[in-house]
């Protein structure tokens, strides 16, 4: 699914923030990448779902080489890849059932649709309640959840997510990564960054350690 | 075509959206731009006027040519053949010094006390020439003037051409003016709406980070902000159409309605169906322009 052939990626700064990393991720894994802070793990992330490109190496996700892919390309790319952020980055000033049909207004689908999915989907991650709700006034878990809805409501072959339980509790981080296992068992590939690697060796055997821009286990 | 039609649709909701969360910017630029279009069309209304107040006035220009005391008849009728076949000529009339009086005196009509002391009747004899419509302009008047005028029975030949030659410069100034000025307001025009748009995208740049995520391609980011632009200029451009409008009538209706003689109708000209339209199209093109100039280059449009 995922292959990463002597990847590295510099910033300004010039220290690399992915230093020649080779790696390979097959379709319909749940994987941890973990690592202290600064280690990479999102630089990993956004090259995954390009959103940075590298300076040296080849990416390749289901088969389609993202290094020779023209800025055009990328949409469309994205619309088969569901990403979920520690900060949700859901709109505030619009309510749950909108944030979550968002991916499938952009893509034109009609409204019967639109509102058959956004209900499935907000039934399925227990939040069909709370549709017409505005972000403020759901908690940290919840507005979590709409961005899991969100991510997952085209289907997507791969769900990346960076730190995504970062700001909730270890009662709401549970829940999340429990959900996250059961996208995994419909057949989607996942790919979780998180700094906190108990909670990842708990969830899973597959677990890729990085340390400044390094695979080191 | 569903889908686009879905798309299109979608844009207009965020529009609608954008105006309600951002309304204060959006009524401080259309009116900015209203305001700018309302100066630029008047400009133009006032260019249009002018233009039908010099024909209207180019049209009774009449070359006088002054006779000499005690021509004889046959002279003038020699003369007067000759002028009327120069290809400029319309018509010659001849005024004898008698009819020059009772003219003067018709118009003069209720004050004409003022000829009562005259002993003798001082105006001379005259041709009044009618010029052909293509001619009467100052040089091919100059031209025919130049040819006639050795004529020995003349005295002297004029056709207001001092008062032409000042209407001319001051429509020449107000036209090149106007034009500056107008190309000027509608370069601010463009500013305030890539402005406008500048400060919805930078309102909204979370929406745009999102939708990015999610695989909105660049047109269908963009395609709000460009009908936003277009809103702007068309809505600018009507509104202030409808404003001179008012304008035009009142001064029309107040100022002007005693002043028939020098505007024929006595009401000035608007913009025809053709010019509204053109000027729509202006405010048309003018907000894709600054949609274009504001969005090209953001950081937040990078894939």
């Amino acid at each position: 699914m995922i292959k990463l052939h002597r990847v590295s990626k510099f910033y300004d700064n010039k220290i690399p923030a992915i230093n020649d990393v080779n790696l390979k991720i097959d379709k319909g894994a749940f994987v941890f990448v973990t690592g202290p802070s600064g280690a990479g793990k999102s630089t990993l992330i956004k090259l995954i779902f390009s959103a940075e490109r590298p300076n040296k190496g080849e990416i390749v996700v289901n088969s389609k080489n993202l290094t020779r892919m023209n800025s055009k390309e990328i949409p469309y790319f994205r619309r088969k890849v569901g990403v979920v952020f520690q900060d949700f980055k859901i709109i505030q000033n619009r309510s749950v059932y909108e944030n979550v049909a968002f991916p499938l207004d952009i893509t034109g689908t009609g409204r019967k649709t639109t509102k058959k999915r956004v209900w499935q989907v907000l039934k399925w991650v227990g939040l069909l309640q709370k549709k017409d709700a505005l972000p403020d006034y759901l908690s940290g878990g919840e507005q979590q959840r709409v961005a899991i809805a969100r991510a997952i409501i085209n289907n997507p072959i791969l769900l990346l997510a960076d730190e995504p339980t970062g700001n909730l509790d270890p009662v709401l981080s549970f829940e999340i990564m429990k959900l996250f296992k059961a996208i995994n068992a419909r057949g989607t590939t996942v790919v979780i960054a998180t700094h906190d690697k108990y909670t990842a060796q708990k969830m899973s055997e597959n677990i890729i350690m990085l340390e400044r821009g390094k695979i080191i286990g | 075509m569903k889908m686009t039609i879905n798309k299109i649709l979608y844009a207009l909701r965020t529009i609608f959206g954008s105006c309600r969360n951002n309304l204060l910017i959006h009524l401080t630029a259309l009116t900015t731009i209203t305001l700018t279009f309302v100066i630029f069309t008047l400009f133009l209304i006032l260019g249009i006027n002018l233009s039908s107040f010099q024909k209207h006035w180019v049209e009774r220009v009449h070359v006088l040519v002054y006779l000499k005391d005690g021509v004889k008849k046959a002279s003038v009728k020699r003369l007067s053949d000759n002028i009327a076949a120069q290809p400029e000529v319309l018509s010659v009339v001849y005024v004898s010094k008698d009819a020059a009086m009772d003219m003067l005196k018709d118009s003069l009509e209720g004050q004409d006390g003022i000829l009562e002391g005259l002993s003798y009747n001082p105006l001379p004899d005259s041709l009044e020439i009618k010029m052909k419509p293509e001619f009467l302009k100052i040089e091919p008047i100059e031209k025919f003037i130049k040819r006639i005028k050795g004529e020995k029975e003349i005295t002297d030949i004029e056709y207001g051409q001092k008062w032409l030659e000042r209407f001319n410069q001051f429509f020449y100034f107000i036209k090149t003016t106007g034009l500056g000025i107008g190309i000027f307001l509608l370069i601010s025009s463009l500013f305030i709406i890539s402005n406008t748009i500048k400060l919805t995208v930078y309102s909204r740049r979370d929406e745009i980070e999102i939708m990015k995520l999610v695989g909105a391609t660049q047109r269908f980011i963009k395609l709000p902000f460009y009908i936003e632009g277009i809103m702007h200029g068309v809505l600018g451009a009507v509104t202030a159409v409808l404003i001179a409008y008012v304008a035009v009538a009142l001064i029309s209706k107040n100022i002007l309605s005693g002043f028939h003689f020098y505007f024929g109708t006595g009401n000035l000209l608007f913009l025809n169906g053709f010019q509204f339209g053109c000027l729509i199209i202006v405010g048309l093109l003018l907000g894709l322009a600054g949609a274009f100039v504001s969005l090209n280059g953001l950081k937040e449009f990078r894939v």
